[in-house]
């Protein structure tokens, strides 16, 4: 019976291949919108990715997330190296300041101090050049950390830093090594534009040494928001950021614990998330609506046939089953469909460049087949109900 | 064989409520012998598919008796009523019913599924039994590819393929021209005699009128009389 329930299934081509379309469509749109979801995520914890080697991070007992931060007191980088099973920890900073370009305009970026000794945690510059280019005075790597046109430089000497005040109207060009900032009314150099993750929120970024952090801003009293510490060879990432935690009284999470920190914190705190959240939701209600529709539909412009097979002896068991089974099968087929069709269009964004927050996580497909499944039985266990209700005598209704 | 398979006393059967309410069947008494083809015939709204339907265990009359094959139809239990139908009524309908994306060979073989039959036999009987009513040609046909006379022809070894005692068609003839009426009717009595089958047939097509034993008239949801066809007529 369930193969004759198949072949029912696939009787109309034209009603089937839209139903299929219409299920293609929804686990598309679900697998999209939290692959979509999971690349905003993942540009959250940005800093956490790009910082292999952090085996834990050390904070503020109150941080929770690379978003929201309070900076600590030097000592906290004496405590933590020497918690047994350290091999170095080195100190980040964060801080957000406004930049000015050489034609008076600003922008608001993020200020990312890196430990003087190791520069650790300083992105590679593209062009081969070497990190110790950060060590020049009053260097600043820039990068555009997820923006479009944010970091800009007039592109002729005569609008640089002009006597006549700021040149707003001046054509620009993109900021490069030589082009000077004022961050605090003090001077920045850069000397390497680098490429690194993007960020969620996005926002320029401009990476310089921890002493230049605290030329920048003399008057702060307490410059490290964040200790990254490597763990010996044989010590746990997991047993180490306990006993951090455990002997300095301040908060030590591993790489992995930090992110799922993170995306904990966005779930609960960002506004931006909650807008996309409420977005998503609204795109899948209305695909789950039309698959659930379609769904009911197709069985009810069937009843005519189920009647049939109930005056032949069909049960109501048989008929059930069939019903379900074409759910399923539509459900399972509709989302491999698009399912596939999301990964192709990850896949291309991949190759062409697309700088999108695309991220195909497991439990993206995983939901979308959940979803649409769940969808197609419900609207199967909703339309059973006239077919179980179906008087089998309605096919003598000829007369 | 004057074996009586199908009693009714009294039958009463009514639609709707109070002022809506619609007498369909007014004290039906019928007796149908084993291997007889019982014509049942009369206007539009006589209650003549009412009364097939309380005989194909499909619908429960509201009072009198219903014995089939010794079974007290009606008061048989849901499960008990579906075995019932499926093992023992075959039904021919007057839109034919086939389901459109089986093929005929599936569709012949639907019922045989429904008793559990592994699909290999029941192929295989269905190819047989379309071979009795002459469509051993066209198993791989789906119903849309045949005219209405074939359709029937399927259906017909469809209501057959399991064997059951009685077999039951709605208006068989209604849908066909008169020659395709006339080869439905003769195929239904042949197969009637070979099978052993008891045969209703419900009809206001009196071109068909000569294939009966025996022709129950009804009216206003009662049988006004019950006329045998002599042989020359039947003939």
């Amino acid at each position: 019976m369930y193969r004759i329930a198949l072949k029912m299934l696939r009787g109309d081509r034209a009603k089937f291949l839209g139903l299929l379309f219409g299920i293609a469509f929804t686990a598309f749109l679900v697998t999209f919108a939290l692959s979509y979801f999971a690349g905003f995520m993942t540009r959250g914890f940005a800093l956490v990715s790009e910082n292999l080697s952090a085996d834990v991070w050390v904070m503020d007992p109150a941080v929770h997330s690379t978003e929201m931060t309070i900076d600590m007191s030097e000592t906290v980088l004496q405590q933590v190296r020497s918690v047994k099973g350290v091999a170095y920890a080195v100190p980040l900073s964060l801080h957000d300041i406004d930049a000015r370009f050489a034609d008076g305009h600003f922008q608001r970026v993020q200020l990312i101090g890196i430990d003087d000794a190791t520069l650790a945690g300083t992105p590679l510059p593209p062009d081969g050049s070497s990190v110790s280019l950060l060590r020049v005075p009053d260097a600043v790597f820039a990068d555009a950390g997820g923006t479009k046109g944010k970091l800009r430089s007039p592109r002729y000497e005569k609008d640089h830093w002009p006597h006549d005040g700021a040149h707003l109207d001046a054509p620009l060009r993109d900021l490069s090594a030589g082009d000077e900032l004022q961050l605090n009314d003090r001077r920045a150099l850069v000397t390497a534009v680098t490429h690194t993750l993007p960020r969620f929120p996005p926002r320029p970024l401009l990476y310089t040494t921890l002493s230049n952090v605290k030329r920048i801003l003399p008057s702060e009293s307490r410059y490290i928001t964040f200790v990254m510490v490597a763990a010996q060879p044989g010590v746990a990432p997991q047993t180490l950021a306990k006993r951090i935690a455990e002997t300095t009284g301040f908060r030590a999470r591993t790489a992995e614990q930090f992110k799922a920190d993170t995306v904990r914190w966005y779930l609960v705190n960002s506004e931006d998330v909650g807008d996309m959240t409420a977005m998503l939701i609204l795109a899948m209600t209305v695909g789950f609506g039309v698959t659930g529709i379609m769904l009911y539909m197709f069985t009810y412009e069937n009843l005519k046939q189920y009647a049939v097979l109930k005056a032949i002896g069909a049960s109501d068991r048989m008929l059930l089953a069939m019903i379900f089974v074409q759910a399923s099968v539509s459900a399972l087929l509709g989302a491999f469909v698009g399912i596939a069709a999301c990964a192709f269009t990850g896949w291309g964004i991949e190759v062409s460049g697309l700088d999108y927050p695309f991220r195909f996580m497991w439990f993206g497909p995983l939901t979308g087949i959940l979803g649409v499944l769940v969808v197609s039985l419900t609207a199967a266990a909703v339309s059973v109900r006239p077919v179980l209700k179906l008087e089998p005598g309605i096919v003598f209704s000829e007369h | 064989m004057s074996d009586v398979v199908i009693r009714t006393k009294d039958l009463t059967k009514s639609y709707g409520t109070g002022d809506a309410r619609v007498m369909a069947l007014r004290s039906v008494t019928l007796d149908v012998l084993h291997c007889e083809l019982m014509m049942i015939v009369g206007p539009s709204g006589c209650g003549k598919t009412t009364f097939v339907s309380i005989l194909g265990a499909l619908l429960a009359p509201d009072g009198g008796t219903c014995e089939l094959f010794g079974l007290d139809v009606p008061h048989l239990g849901h499960k008990a009523k579906i075995l019932f139908r499926r093992k023992r009524i075959g039904f021919v309908f007057q839109a034919f019913n086939l389901l459109p994306a089986l093929t005929l060979q599936e569709n012949v073989a639907v019922p045989l599924l429904v008793q559990g039959m592994a699909r290999t036999e029941a192929m295989k009987r269905a190819a047989e039994t379309l071979g009795q009513v002459g469509m051993e040609a066209r198993l791989d046909a789906l119903p849309s590819q045949i005219s209405g006379g074939q359709k029937q022809r399927v259906a017909i070894a469809r209501a057959l393929v399991h064997r059951p005692q009685l077999i039951i068609c709605d208006e068989p003839t209604s849908n066909l021209d008169h020659e395709s009426g006339h080869s439905v009717m003769k195929l239904l009595r042949r197969l009637m005699r070979t099978e052993q089958t008891t045969v209703l047939v419900v009809t206001h097509d009196n071109r068909i009128f000569g294939f009966a034993d025996r022709i129950a008239h009804m009216d206003d949801g009662k049988i006004l009389n019950i006329e045998t066809v002599t042989k020359e007529r039947s003939a």
